[in-house]
C-alpha cells in the first residue's frame, strides 16, 4: 500500500487439491466485497493432485492490470509453498507459514521438482545454511519481510473439538485459516471473511460452520501474537454487487448470449470449464413468439465427443443445420482439428474454435500457459486455407471477440480460430455488468435464406465471394470435401475450379476489407514514441502495465496490439512500424511467430524479441525488465523468467 | 466426534509411541498427513492418537502401500526400501471424498 492507493497482491500456496482453490476463491470474494478490483489467477500442477499450486491475486482501488511480483502477502501452508516463493515476497510484506513445517528441508520435500530443490539448496548453501523452512524465515525476517508461524495442526484440533467436525473432512481448512490470518494483518475486518466463507461453502452448512470456526480461530491466534494493524479501508465499489468470472466463464457467456446454439468439444485443458459453464448455463428462458409457441426454455446443445475429430465434425454437421456452432480445445486437440478445418473452407462451413493456447509442444505442460499455437492456427489445413484468427488481449475483449467470431463465421462462412490462453482461462477478474453488454455487438447470420429457393446455388458464384446459404432440409443442395459447382456437385472440370478457387480468394479479400483496420490492431499510448513494442493475445495488460511505468521513467514506448492476425493488418501495422526507431516483439514462444508474420506481411524486421518461455504468466517487470535491457544494450532477444 | 473423544486418548498425555502414526489400520490425509482416518472404528483421528487396538504397521504384506514423505504409491519391495530408509510407510492414504472440488477440470 502506498498512500491512499491499495494495491496488494497476494499468493496462497499449497499442495494440488488441499484447499487453495477455495482460499483463492474465498481471498477474490473478501476484496470484492470490500470494494476493491481484483485479478487473480490460478497456477497448478498437471499431476492432478499434490504438486505444489498456488493463486496469486492482486487487489487495488484502481483496475488492476495485471498480476504483480513482488508480492506483499504469502499464505503457504505447507513447507514446499514456503521454500517456493521464498524470493517472492516484497520488503514489508507479511508470510504466513505452518510452524509445524519449520524442520521441513526442500531436499525431502516429496512433490518439489528436483530442478528447485537444487536451486534451493544452491542458494542456502550461499548462505552457508541447509535449505530449510527455519532458514528461510530467518532469510525473510533480514530482507524485512513479516511473519507470522500458525501451529496449524494445533488450531484445526481446536475447531474440531470446537464444532465437533470431522478431522480429515475440515483438514484442508489449514488454507482459510492460513488465509484468514493474513487477512487479519493486511486489515480485513472479520465479518468480510464470513461472508466470503458463507459465499463459498453456502450450500454446504456441515463445511460452513467449521470454516468460519477455522476462520476465526486463527484470527483471534493472529490477533493474540500479533495485534490488530490498521483496518483497510472500503474500496471505491464498497456495496455495489459485481461479478468474478474467469476467461472460460466469460467467453462461455459470450456464447450463450450471442445466440450460440450448439458447443461440441473434447475434455482438454484449459478449455474444458468453458463447455462446461455453457453446459451448466444452457437453459435460457425465453419470451415472444416462442412463449406463444408454448416453449419457455430453449437450450444450447452440449456435447462431449468421443475426441477432438468427432468434436468439430459434429460442430460443422450442426451448422450445415443451422445452428451457430462451435468447439473448444487447445493445441493437441486443434491438431486433430486439422483435416475438418480444411473441409470447413472447401465447404464454407460457419464454425468457431475456441483456441485456449497451453504450453507446448505435444502435451508439453499442459497446465501452463504460452503463445505458441498462433502460426499453427494462421496456417492450420492444408490446400489454400485462409481463415479468420482473432486474438483477445483481456477478458472484456475475449467477450466481445467471442460474439465477433461467431458472426464473422457466419457473415463469411469460414472458419473463425478465436486464439485465448491458459492464463485468461484460469485468471479471475471482477467486473461490473455493464462491463459485458451484449446489446454492443449485434448478431448477424449473414446471407441467410430459409425455406425453398428456385434453382438454389449454395456455391453461387458472387462479386464477393459468399453465396446465399440456406439450412439442410429446405433445398436440394449437396455438401462434401471436394471440389464443386455453384450446386454443390462434385466438380473436377478445370473451370469450375477455378473459378471456385478464386471464389474463396475474393470472399478472403472481403472479410479483409470488411473487418476496419483499426478493429484489427490497437495503437496504445504516444504515437510518437520512439520504442514500439508489437505483440497479441493475454500479454496486453502487462504491457500496457510496463508501458505504464517505463513512463514514469522517462521512457517513451507504445504498444501495438495486434488483434486480428488473419487477415494481418499489414496497412496499419507498415504505417506504426515505420515510425518507430525499435520494434520490440513480445511473445510467450520461442520462435517469434508475431515477428515472423510481421515481416511477411509488412517486410518491417522485427530486431528485438521479449519471450516468455517458462510457461509462466508475463508480469509487467519482465516487460520492464526487458525494454530497458534491449534499449542499453541493443540486444535482440531477452528471455524473462520470473514467475515460480 | 464424541465416538473419538471416547476411543482414543491423546498420546502426548500418555507419552507412548504407539500412536495412530504408526498404526497398520491408520491411513493419513493425502495432503495433511497430521490428520487421517482409521480404518477401524471408521473415523478421522489426529497422528497421536493412540487406542487399545493398536497395531504396529509393516510391510510384509504383498500388496500396495503409500509412502507419506514421498507421496507417491509403492508396490512391496518399493514399500521395504522405503521402509529402511525410515520414511513413513502406511498401508494407503486418506483423500477425501469431495477432493474433486479442488481439482481443476481444466
Amino acid at each position: 500500500m502506498t498512500g491512499l492507493t491499495v494495491d496488494l497482491n497476494i499468493i496462497i500456496g499449497g499442495p494440488q487439491g488441499g484447499g487453495v482453490e477455495s482460499a483463492g476463491q474465498i481471498a477474490l470474494k473478501v476484496f470484492t466485497l470490500k470494494g476493491y478490483n481484483i485479478i487473480g489467477t490460478r497456477e497448478y500442477h498437471s499431476n492432478i493432485m499434490g504438486a505444489h499450486s498456488y493463486f496469486h491475486i492482486r487487489v487495488s482501488d484502481n483496475t488492476p492490470r495485471a498480476l504483480r511480483l513482488p508480492v506483499e502477502s504469502l499464505v503457504a501452508v505447507d513447507a514446499e509453498s514456503l521454500l517456493t516463493h521464498v524470493n517472492d515476497v516484497a520488503k514489508g510484506g507479511i508470510v504466513v507459514y505452518d510452524v509445524g513445517s519449520v524442520d521441513q528441508n526442500a531436499l525431502t520435500l516429496a512433490p518439489m521438482e528436483h530442478s528447485l530443490k537444487k536451486r534451493i539448496e544452491k542458494m542456502f548453501s550461499e548462505r552457508g545454511a541447509r535449505p530449510t523452512v527455519s532458514e528461510a524465515i530467518k532469510l525473510l525476517e533480514e530482507r524485512g519481510v513479516r511473519t507470522l508461524g500458525l501451529p496449524l495442526k494445533e488450531l484445526l484440533r481446536k475447531t474440531s473439538e470446537e464444532t465437533g467436525a470431522l478431522l480429515a473432512s475440515i483438514a484442508r481448512a489449514v488454507n482459510i485459516m492460513g488465509l484468514s490470518a493474513a487477512l487479519h494483518v493486511l486489515g480485513v475486518e472479520f465479518p468480510y471473511i464470513v461472508k466470503a466463507v458463507e459465499a463459498q461453502f453456502g450450500k454446504r452448512p456441515k463445511i460452513l460452520a467449521p470454516n468460519i470456526a477455522a476462520a476465526r480461530i486463527a484470527v483471534e491466534y493472529a490477533r493474540e501474537k500479533y495485534g490488530s494493524g490498521n483496518t483497510l479501508p472500503d474500496g471505491p465499489h464498497k456495496g455495489r454487487v459485481r461479478m468474478i468470472a474467469t476467461g472460460n466463464e466469460i467467453v462461455a457467456m459470450a456464447k450463450i448470449v450471442g445466440g450460440l446454439t450448439f458447443e461440441s468439444f473434447y475434455p482438454i485443458t484449459p478449455s474444458s470449464d468453458e463447455a462446461h459453464y455453457i453446459e451448466e448455463n444452457k437453459y435460457l428462458d425465453v419470451g415472444g413468439d416462442f412463449k406463444e409457441a408454448g416453449l419457455d426454455k430453449l437450450s444450447i446443445v452440449t456435447l462431449q465427443t468421443e475426441d477432438e475429430i468427432a468434436a468439430i465434425g459434429m460442430a460443422l454437421g450442426a451448422a450445415l443445420a443451422g445452428a451457430r456452432a462451435s468447439t473448444t480445445t487447445s493445441g493437441p486437440g486443434f491438431s486433430l482439428m486439422n483435416e475438418f478445418i480444411s473441409m470447413a473452407v472447401e465447404a464454407e462451413i460457419p464454425i468457431v474454435i475456441s483456441l485456449w493456447m497451453r504450453a507446448g509442444p505435444s502435451t508439453g505442460i499442459a497446465t501452463r500457459t504460452g503463445q505458441q499455437d498462433l502460426l499453427h492456427a494462421i496456417f492450420s489445413g492444408h490446400g489454400d486455407t485462409p481463415k479468420i484468427v482473432i486474438a483477445s488481449g483481456d477478458h472484456v475483449e475475449a467477450f466481445y471477440d467471442t460474439i465477433k467470431a461467431m458472426n464473422w463465421a457466419e457473415k463469411f462462412q469460414t472458419p473463425v480460430i478465436h486464439l485465448l490462453d491458459k492464463y485468461l482461462a484460469s485468471t479471475s477478474v471482477s467486473l461490473d455488468e455493464w462491463d459485458l453488454d451484449p446489446s454492443l455487438v449485434e448478431i448477424d447470420r449473414g446471407k441467410r435464406v430459409y425455406g425453398p429457393v428456385k434453382d438454389y446455388k449454395r456455391y453461387e458464384i458472387t462479386e464477393d465471394g459468399i453465396s446465399p446459404m440456406a439450412p439442410l432440409g429446405f433445398n436440394t443442395m449437396i455438401i462434401n470435401s471436394l471440389e464443386h459447382d455453384e450446386y454443390g456437385f462434385v466438380s473436377e472440370d478445370p473451370i469450375d475450379r477455378e473459378a471456385m478457387v478464386l471464389k474463396r480468394v475474393r470472399k478472403f479479400e472481403t472479410i479483409s476489407k470488411s473487418i476496419p483496420e483499426t478493429e484489427k490492431a490497437v495503437l496504445h499510448g504516444d504515437p510518437e514514441a520512439r520504442v514500439t513494442i508489437v505483440s497479441f493475445g493475454s500479454t496486453k495488460q502487462a504491457i500496457l502495465s510496463a508501458v505504464e511505468e517505463l513512463g514514469r521513467e522517462g521512457v517513451k514506448v507504445n504498444f501495438l496490439q495486434i488483434r486480428v492476425l488473419s487477415p494481418f493488418p499489414k496497412d496499419l501495422v507498415s504505417k506504426v512500424l515505420g515510425r518507430a526507431e525499435k520494434v520490440v516483439s513480445v511473445e510467450a514462444n520461442a520462435t517469434g511467430q508475431l515477428a515472423f508474420l510481421v515481416r511477411a506481411h509488412t517486410g518491417h524486421s522485427v530486431n528485438h524479441v521479449i519471450q516468455k518461455l517458462n510457461a509462466r504468466p508475463l508480469y509487467d517487470v519482465d516487460v520492464v525488465y526487458g525494454v530497458k535491457r534491449i534499449i542499453e544494450s541493443g540486444v535482440e532477444r531477452v528471455v524473462v523468467s520470473s514467475g515460480s | 466426534m464424541q465416538r473419538a473423544a471416547r476411543v482414543f486418548e491423546s498420546v502426548t498425555s500418555l507419552d507412548r509411541g504407539e500412536s495412530c502414526s504408526s498404526c497398520w489400520n491408520w491411513l493419513p490425509h493425502v495432503h495433511f498427513p497430521f490428520v487421517g482416518y482409521c480404518t477401524l472404528w471408521g473415523i478421522t483421528t489426529f497422528e497421536d492418537y493412540y487406542c487399545s487396538s493398536y497395531k504396529l504397521t509393516s510391510v510384509d504384506r504383498e500388496r500396495f502401500y503409500w509412502c507419506a514423505t514421498c507421496k507417491i504409491r509403492l508396490n512391496r519391495e518399493e514399500a521395504v526400501s522405503h521402509w529402511i530408509m525410515k520414511h513413513r510407510v502406511f498401508r494407503g492414504a486418506y483423500v477425501e471424498p469431495d477432493i474433486r472440488e479442488e481439482i481443476y477440470e481444466g
